[in-house]
């Protein structure tokens, strides 16, 4: 029966009428309310239930005191862990009880589901009104404490009736609740329950041999088993009787005696059976200890192992397949029945390195030494170096990586970090990386902010990372192949001069300091600092100095990192003469070292073994910082000797021999050296004469013992000692001879007060102390004479000796000259001995073969085009000693470098005598250095400077006589002024003034060279003479008497010129090449805005400005291949800039003149091939900019002149951008009216304009338009009409399909256009031919195609 | 502040010629002439007046300081003819052409007005 139900249009009473029936009628609902049954779990299988109460009951529980009464649990019931083997026995009783199940759906559901079921059922809040509230209980430690389960015997004696418990249970037992860090509360009594975590299934198979068992887990590879197993044997071996027995016993009462009963049971049925992991533990006591935490153990140093492999899946993904994973997958693990292979794939073996890796770029690896490890290198694992997570089969670390580990929290990782840091800059600094890396490491890792991860190491509370944070801050900051390089120039001629090394930026910005005061500079960042320059930010924003300090003062560390210290030290002293002031007055800095590493006494220890401690003991590294520092300044110096009385402990030093020194012989020259350094700078600026009468007798003892010794390279360090002996004796000299000059002067005044800004204790030092001398030096130099005359052809030896000797003489008889009371005669004798001395050696074999090798150790000259070592902006250096890689010096400082030799005996000379121009082996040095192309990269380096300083010689002394060289040694002037370094500026005056404006040198090459070009202009002219242009226009003559006229007067405004244009970057340590142009330029420049005033170039301006056209003219065709260093481009803007500079500067005569033959010269084929105005052209910020300014000026003063045109025309070849052939025929088409350019007269070849046919529509646009507009005429610039009517026309004829709405377009207008010569000019072209009309030929009659083309376009059009 | 009175762009100063003429010595036939308080508007006209004489071989003009209220003009004519002339021809040919524009359109806007 249906009942009625209420519809949409039923009013209340229906409704109330259907309810009453409905209640009435007894009807059965659709649906019914049904109470859900209570808890599942009670009325749900018996069974279970059963086996819950009997794993519960058998379960260990712990308890602990003072925790709070009841953890909140999730589930009513912990999840629960049975035997796997009781489990299976269960379900083989149960099997039955399924079947019932099976009728009641709902019951089954919930058997499965009982998680949902228990949330499902009731929910109930807690009762909070009973519970009491706790404080959260403080706890003593954060963590409990580790317990060892090794201990476990030692405490379970007292309770061993309960040992069945599980061991963690029993070690839980045993330790107290404090041990956790839980303090107990009175009267509550606490329980957790803690589940052992004995889930583990070992599905193990027993193998019987010799008693002993190999057990196969089922989790472990067969191989990792066989290991564990000898382990086993090996353990087992190695432990006594008694031990075994009682580890068993210790099992056996740790485990069930069921489980034991079963398992031998077990054993002895032979049976392959499941067993638990206990079983095996069973099992296992008969022959083997191993516990199962050991074998847990095991795999996890497996799994550490592999870790990497896990990161790896995600970058290359692998298949991982179950063939690959070390275990075996048993279809009776839990949920293991789908085996997840990518979860499994971290325990796969690492994949061999792929070697096809090592050709493509990846990140560069390190080992623990520094060395790149190539990308296919197969190492163990064992190395620890795959401790990485990016390509976890290559071995060691990035760069990237080792930041990182450098801030590990763990201490040893961090040193580790850092000292691979350290030895990688080492060898990148070294040049070892060159060929195996793609850029520069240094540069990268200070842009990574290295010295911010130092300084936070410096900061470190360890003292390994403090010297680990040194060690890598000794690395980036110190050369020390520069510092080797600096110790040996040291005793060279002009090699205590010290160059600032810091880089560029800083000195422009002192300079500007220096020039507006500090007017409110923002403040950089400490980074843009470092950025901009790293000593200056460590020691002004890092106050490294402080730091260092607190090293030596308080922590007091063994010698490397005092070593390390002071090293750096050193190299900030060097930075500049600001920082060594900042190191001068760090407070008691100096102190410190002075007091602890230059004491007056110490005791002897044994001299054989390495100091670990350097504090009390002298150290060579401390005087040689206080050196450096001397070597900064006067002030410095005078400061060191004063307040530290530095000077005064260096005496004791050198007052005792070498071998009196309680120190190891090695130790005790180095200390004596630099000792006699840092006296030595200390004499050259007139501090510390005092000491040298007080040290008189001996050094004279030492000096008349060296003529004893046999000094050889047998005896290097007696040898060194005689030379640093020598060198501090000739500035003794210096200071005796300038100090008679000074007395004498302020006698001469009569002013007593001179005197009084002197100490009064110090005994001025005169000429008669130093007289003495002489004897025993000539001695000595007789001896090192004879040597080298006789022996060095065979025997090389060290030149250094001979080097001092020398210069001390020509100290020596330099001065002897000017004093007083010197006896005229008498020195003119030894003069001439000496020299007649020289002019023998001169000769001999020996002295031949030291000038043989000058070429072969020239800096400039050598064959290696690239230096290696790596070296940031920021942090400049003298990139000394590293040119090949393979740690090759510098070929100027090579042993037996002749260089500081030969330059002191030509000095020596230069004060003598003029003897030996015109000898072959300087000669053809010097050749060689003219002829060179190529620039050599060293040009620039420090060390260059001493050869430049011998080539000074060479060429001064040729100036004193006539000779037949004079070309070579001009030129060689010429490329030495271009190779000067900052500091040279005396030279360079020298040179300007005596060599390069030299009459003498130019008419030498004048009567050959210019009287033949004079030849060929004549025969040039004379052909071309018809021609009106000025671009034929005859050269001046030149004459003897016109060069002079041109030499002469740049000799007066060079002398000052050169250094306004160092002004300009005074940083850079050597002269451009082109600073010809420069100047030209730059006084064009500045001048050219005073010209624009006046209607008139002043004569003065005319007078200069041709006289440096003259000059380049000069170089151009006189000295080509040294003007081929500079750009052609650079050249022709910098010619360019004189039509810029005067608006009628180019018409002068003279000037045009020169502009002319400089054009011809510069429109050779073999430069134009060779311009680019796209290239950087210094002093330019493009040529577009400088182009426009030119055209600009064409315009409105040219005159028309064709001069002026054809400078125009030079970057209107097709080979040029074509945006200033667009401002040409677009925006500045004007000029096409006055660009009057015969086709004849044009000095590039017609093709370059006219090939490539031009493709750009815009400009084929541009042509056209002027075309019709006639805008181009040919009356009025042929050439130029020559140039659209070509490029239109080949344009209208191509056959490439494209532009042809463009073309039709030009076609019909053409066919339309009033003007018949253009029409026939444009439809008839064939070539260009300059000596046709108009440098066009036309076709007689157009070709069919062509024909048809016009005619189709003629059609259309109707 | 410090700038310039704005007059100073067009009136001459106490005498000061509007116009001055010099003779180049280092071109032929050729003539400087240094116009005062004008600018680039006079200047680029007369230029371009001058280029379409066809025996003016160069004209260009140029203003030497954008502070400074003049142009020089360079003229530089063939042999039978001479650069005053020329400036004086362009001059005239310019004022020509201007009022024949103004009466153009002053006609123009006649013919408007009457349209109405």
């Amino acid at each position: 029966m249906l009942n009625k139900r209420p519809k949409p249009g039923d009013t209340e009473e229906d409704l109330l009428k259907f309810q009453q029936e409905f209640l009435s009628g007894q009807i059965t609902p659709s649906a019914s309310l049904v109470k859900k049954p209570g808890d599942k779990r009670k009325s749900s299988q018996p069974g279970q239930h059963e086996s819950v109460g009997l794993t519960g009951s058998g379960r260990d529980v712990v308890q602990l005191q003072g925790l709070p009464s009841k953890a909140p649990t999730m589930s009513p019931i912990p999840p629960v862990k049975k035997s796997r083997f009781k489990a299976s026995r269960e379900g083989k009783s149960r099997h039955s009880v399924s079947t019932q199940d099976m009728e009641d759906p709902e019951h089954t559901i919930d058997s499965h589901d009982t998680s949902t079921a228990a949330i499902l059922s009731d929910i109930i809040e807690r009762d909070t009104r009973s519970a009491g509230i706790y404080f959260p209980s403080s706890s003593a430690h954060g963590f409990p404490t580790v317990l060892h389960r090794g201990f476990l015997g030692t405490r379970t004696s007292s309770s061993r009736e309960k040992n069945t418990k599980s061991i963690f249970a029993q070690q839980m037992e045993n330790s107290s609740p404090a041990e956790f860090g839980v303090i107990v509360h009175d009267g509550q009594s606490v329980g957790t329950t803690i589940h052992s975590g004995r889930n583990r299934a070992g599905n193990l198979l027993e193998h019987k041999q010799d008693g002993s068992h190999i057990l196969q887990g089922a989790g472990v590879s067969k191989k990792e088993v066989e290991r564990i197993h000898y382990e086993n044997l090996s353990q087992m071996a190695s432990m006594s009787e008694e031990d075994i027995l009682s580890e068993q016993k210790k099992l056996l009462e740790t485990l069930d005696p069921k489980l034991v009963a079963f398992l031998k049971s077990k054993k002895a049925a032979k049976l392959d059976e499941v067993s638990d992991e206990q079983s095996q533990l069973e099992v296992e006591k008969q022959v083997t200890v191993e516990t199962s935490a050991d074998l847990v153990s095991k795999k996890e140093v497996a799994m550490e192992t592999s870790v990497d492999l896990k990161a790896a899946g995600d970058t290359f993904k692998p298949e991982v397949t179950n063939e690959d994973l070390p275990l075996e997958v048993d279809k009776d693990w839990v949920h293991m029945d789908v085996v997840e292979s990518d979860k499994l794939a971290w325990m796969k073996d690492l994949p061999p390195p792929r070697a096809d890796n090592s050709q493509t770029e990846q990140p560069a690896r390190f080992d623990f030494l520094g060395n790149v490890l190539p990308g296919d290198s197969d190492l163990p694992v064992t190395l620890g170096l795959h401790h990485h997570g990016d390509e976890p089969e290559r071995a060691g670390y990035t760069l990237e990586e080792l930041f990182q580990l450098s801030r590990s929290s763990n201490v040893q990782q961090r040193c580790l970090a850092l000292q691979t840091l350290a030895k990688i800059i080492i060898k990148a600094k070294e040049g070892c990386f060159v060929h195996l890396l793609q850029s520069a490491i240094l540069p990268i890792v200070l842009d990574a902010g290295l010295m911010f991860l130092l300084r936070w190491s410096l900061d470190d509370s360890v003292e390994a990372v403090n010297t680990a944070a040194l060690a890598v801050s000794h690395a980036v900051l110190v050369n020390t192949a520069d510092e080797a390089a600096l110790d040996q120039v040291f005793d060279w001629p002009g090699g205590v001069a010290l160059v600032a090394q810091c880089p560029r930026v800083t000195v422009q910005e002192a300079q500007e300091q220096s020039g507006e005061r500090k007017e409110e500079q923002v403040e950089d960042v400490d980074a843009d600092v470092l950025k901009k320059d790293l000593i200056q930010g460590l020691v002004s924003r890092m106050t490294i100095l402080p730091r260092l300090r607190h090293y030596l003062t308080v922590l007091r560390p063994q010698a490397p990192p005092v070593l390390h210290i002071l090293a750096i030290l050193t190299r900030i002293a060097r930075h500049s003469q600001t920082t060594a002031y900042q190191l001068m007055n760090c407070p008691s800095l100096i102190e410190t070292i002075v007091k602890e590493f230059l004491p007056t006494s110490w005791t002897a220890s044994d001299v054989t073994q390495p100091v670990s401690c350097l504090y009390g003991y002298p150290v060579p590294a401390a005087v040689r910082l206080l050196r450096t520092i001397a070597q900064a300044g006067r002030n410095m110096a005078a400061i060191l000797v004063s307040r530290h009385s530095v000077l005064s402990q260096l005496m004791v030093y050198l007052s005792l021999n070498t071998c009196d020194i309680n120190l190891a012989r090695g130790e005790a020259v180095s200390l004596q050296m630099e000792a006699y350094r840092f006296w030595r700078v200390c004499l050259l600026y007139g501090i510390g004469t005092q000491q040298y009468l007080d040290l008189y007798p001996t050094l004279m003892e030492r000096l008349t013992k060296a003529q004893g010794q046999r000094l050889s390279d047998d005896t290097l360090n007696d040898l060194n000692l005689t030379t640093a002996l020598i060198n501090v004796l000739q500035a003794v000299v210096v200071v005796a001879g300038s100090e008679i000059n000074h007395l004498s002067r302020s006698s001469a005044e009569g002013c007593a007060d001179e005197d009084s800004h002197q100490p009064a204790d110090l005994l001025p030092l005169s000429w008669s102390h130093v007289a003495g001398l002489l004897l025993p030096v000539r001695a000595l130099w007789e001896k090192q004479k004879t040597q080298i005359v006789e022996n060095f052809q065979n025997k090389k030896q060290s030149l250094t000796l001979a080097t001092s000797l020398i210069d001390f003489l020509k100290t020596f008889y330099c001065l002897s000259e000017k004093q007083i009371g010197a006896d005229t005669v008498e020195l003119l004798e030894e003069l001439e001995q000496l020299s007649s001395a020289l002019i023998n050696m001169w000769r001999s074999l020996g002295f031949q073969a030291i000038l043989s090798y000058l070429s072969h150790h020239s800096n400039i000259l050598t064959e290696h085009t690239q230096t290696c070592g790596e070296s940031s902006d920021n942090l400049p250096e003298l990139t000394s000693g590293l040119v090949s890689g393979q740690g090759h010096p510098l070929p100027i400082l090579q042993p037996h470098s002749p260089v500081p030799f030969i330059t002191s005996v030509l000095s020596l000379t230069h004060t003598l005598l003029s003897v030996v121009i015109g000898e072959a082996y300087l000669t053809s040095y010097l050749r060689k250095i003219v002829s060179r192309t190529q620039i050599s990269p060293l040009n620039s380096n420090f060390f260059t400077k001493f050869e430049n300083l011998l080539q000074y010689y060479i060429i001064k002394l040729s100036c004193l006589m006539t000779h037949v060289e004079t070309r070579v040694h001009h030129e060689a002037g010429l490329c030495l002024l271009t190779r000067l370094q900052y500091g040279d500026e005396h030279l360079v005056h020298d040179l300007m003034s005596c060599v390069i404006y030299n009459t003498a040198f130019v008419r030498e090459s004048q009567e050959e060279e210019l009287t033949r070009e004079g030849l060929e202009r004549m025969t040039l002219s004379s052909e071309t003479t018809h021609l009106r242009s000025a671009t034929q226009e005859e050269v001046p003559g030149y004459t003897v008497a016109a060069i002079e006229g041109c030499c002469y007067p740049p000799v007066q405004y060079q002398s000052k010129l050169p250094y306004s244009i160092w002004s300009h970057d005074p940083g850079s340590s050597h002269l451009q090449v082109h600073m010809w142009y420069n100047f030209d330029e730059n006084y064009l420049k500045s001048s050219g805005d005073i010209v624009c005033d006046h209607s008139t170039s002043s004569p003065a301006l005319v007078h200069l400005v041709s006289n440096c056209l003259a000059w380049i003219y000069l170089l151009e065709c006189w000295r080509p291949s040294h003007l081929a260093q500079v750009p052609v481009t650079l050249r022709v803007t910098r010619v360019m800039c004189v039509f810029l500079a005067g608006n009628d500067l180019f018409l002068d005569r003279r000037i045009h003149g020169y502009l002319a033959a400089l054009l011809r010269e510069y429109t050779k084929p073999k430069h134009l091939d060779k311009l680019d105005f796209e290239a950087d052209i210094p002093g330019l910020t493009c040529f577009y900019d400088l182009y426009i300014n030119v055209l600009q000026q064409y315009q409105a003063v040219s005159f028309g002149d064709s001069l002026f045109g054809c400078y125009v025309l030079v970057p209107l070849q097709q080979r040029h951008n074509f945006s200033l052939r667009k401002a040409v025929w677009g925006e500045y088409n004007n000029i096409l009216r006055t660009l009057f350019i015969p086709v004849k007269e044009l000095l590039v070849p017609l093709s370059y304009y006219l090939e490539p046919e031009e493709r750009n529509v815009e400009l084929i646009r541009l042509y056209t338009q002027c075309l019709f507009s006639q805008t181009v005429r040919p009356v009025w610039a042929p050439v130029m009409y020559l140039i659209a009517v070509h490029h239109v026309n080949r344009f209208m004829y191509t056959q490439d399909g494209r532009h042809a709405a463009l073309k039709h377009l030009i076609i019909k207008q053409l066919l339309s256009c009033p003007n018949e010569d253009l029409k026939k000019h444009l439809l008839y072209y064939k070539s260009a031919d300059a000596d046709a009309p108009h440098g066009m030929t036309l076709y007689e009659e157009l070709s069919a195609m062509r024909q048809k083309l016009i005619t189709s376009v003629r059609d259309s059009k109707e | 502040m410090n700038a310039p009175p704005t007059f100073e762009s067009f009136l001459l100063f106490e005498g000061e010629n509007k116009i001055t003429i010099e003779k180049d010595t280092k071109v032929p036939n050729a003539a400087l002439f240094t116009v005062n308080k004008e600018d680039h508007t006079l200047g680029n006209m007369i230029t371009t007046q001058l280029l379409k004489d066809p025996q003016v071989v160069f004209a260009g003009y140029k203003n030497p300081h954008p502070l400074e209220h003049k142009f020089v003009v360079r003229i530089q004519t063939t042999s039978d003819y001479n650069p005053k002339d020329a400036m004086t021809n362009a001059i005239t040919d310019l004022i020509s052409e201007v009022s024949l524009l103004e009466e153009r359109f002053k006609e123009a806007v006649k013919e408007k007005q009457e349209g109405e």
